[in-house]
């Protein structure tokens, strides 16, 4: 398995005979880093170069085949003060003020 | 459904449509206070709740993901979002191959992107052992953080400088090369390891000179070995594969101890991409036209294949030719 950059715009290429021959896997597309869980269960984000989404890949068979990762969803607890709203709402009423 | 000037009907009703505006400006609030450049604002599933004089409000961040990394069957996935201190950090661990993934602890700092550095920010030595860094360059201050429990906790390292390139982990020992420049002079390249179970680093001060501020520095990790490249930075904008002498000098590779002795490299094979037997050579056998050399290890324990380099072309990006140690 071979991977690196030059340019932030990376490669993933493997090799299975002592690297006297490479096959490029994920061709074409952005690749940012990869993580091997195992010698044949890989990780690849790419994208977000350029405000692109992430797209993760995995493979279970060393490149062989892949599938789209479901990136986790992370909560964020966002606090806004009552005057931000209020200005915000000043004209016209919001639907949640009602709450305050 | 239209109304009588062809519009959609929501447009006929100025009262509801500011309504609507105000929650979109609300929400774009919300989620402003990202340093990302390709941050959206946080949205989806809101849900407000009423606190007096503030209101929480929770919502799916929208995730800038930096990077991944893997070790003894787990996978990592770090990545920051925009959150109401600026910008936070989440870690993810997956332990069946990414099909399901549960949060870990973060490094206590609000950003981790891996400016100055080529890759990393995050590795693992094993599902306990790991480090999260990002260095703002050699007269910056960096940001280098242990665990030792999975990435429950984490501990900062201290180390003296910049790092110069991603840390390695080889035979249960992490590694990094650190320097440090005051204009115009920089100092020496520092070694530096660790025993990746403790933070207990050890550091040879000095070990080899910075040449340029424009020289570059790879480390790479293969079993236990550890290798370090040393290339001139010279970008040959527009040179191709075939050019000769567009880029400067040659450059050293090294096996690295863990005392931090160089033994120097001397005999490679040159890799021409996809064509015949390979020829012996130094590096570079050819310039590089992209940059310099890069290390790159393969995680496969079956020889020969140890360590390659690789140079790209410039302009297109693909890959010209390749050296790996015999």
């Amino acid at each position: 398995m071979l991977l690196d950059s030059f340019t932030l715009t990376w490669d993933l290429e493997v090799t299975i005979d002592g690297g006297r021959s490479f096959k490029s896997v994920l061709a074409d597309k952005d690749l940012r880093s990869v993580g091997f869980a195992t010698d044949t269960t890989w990780l690849v984000l790419g994208g977000a170069n350029n405000g692109e989404a992430s797209t993760l890949y995995r493979t279970t068979n060393g490149g062989r085949s892949w599938q789209f990762v479901k990136t986790p969803l992370v909560t964020a607890t966002t606090t806004v003060s009552r005057a931000q709203l209020s200005r915000l709402c000043g004209k016209v009423r919001c639907p949640s003020m009602g709450m305050l | 459904m239209e109304g009588s000037t062809g519009r959609p009907a929501m447009f006929e009703k100025p009262k509801a449509g500011l309504r609507i505006l105000v929650m979109v400006v609300m929400v774009l609030i919300l989620g402003a206070g990202t340093t990302s450049a390709s941050a959206r604002p946080a949205k989806t599933t809101r849900t407000a709740q009423a606190v007096h004089p503030a209101t929480q409000t929770e919502a799916h961040a929208h995730v800038t993901w930096l990077t991944v990394t893997g070790a003894a069957g787990n996978l990592w996935l770090l990545g920051d979002y925009p959150c109401s201190s600026g910008t936070c950090l989440a870690i993810f661990r997956s332990e069946n191959g990414g099909e399901s993934f549960v949060r870990v602890g973060v490094p206590p700092v609000h950003a981790l992107e891996p400016r100055g550095l080529p890759t990393g920010s995050l590795l693992f030595a094993n599902r306990q052992d790991g480090y999260a860094y990002s260095s703002d360059g050699p007269s910056g201050e960096d940001s280098f953080f242990w665990t030792g429990d999975g990435g429950t906790t984490w501990q900062g390292v201290q180390l003296r400088g910049a790092l110069a390139a991603p840390i390695v982990v080889a035979d249960g020992r992490a590694y990094a090369v650190t320097y440090k420049c005051r204009d115009p002079a920089c100092s020496s390249y520092d070694f530096a390891s660790s025993p990746v179970a403790e933070n207990d680093w050890t550091t040879t001060r000095n070990f080899l000179p910075v040449e340029t501020k424009g020289q570059n520095v790879s480390l790479s990790a293969f079993g236990s070995s550890v290798w370090l490249v040393l290339t001139p930075q010279g970008v040959a904008q527009g040179a191709d594969c075939s050019s000769h002498g567009t880029v400067g000098g040659p450059g050293q590779l090294s096996r690295l101890t863990r005392s931090g002795v160089c033994s120097p490299v001397r005999s490679l094979r040159h890799l021409p991409r996809r064509s015949g037997a390979p020829a012996t050579a130094s590096i570079p056998a050819r310039p590089c036209a992209q940059q310099t050399a890069g290390v790159a290890s393969s995680r496969s324990r079956s020889p020969p294949l140890s360590l390659i380099l690789r140079c790209s072309h410039s302009r297109t990006k693909r890959p010209c030719f390749w050296i790996r140690s015999r």
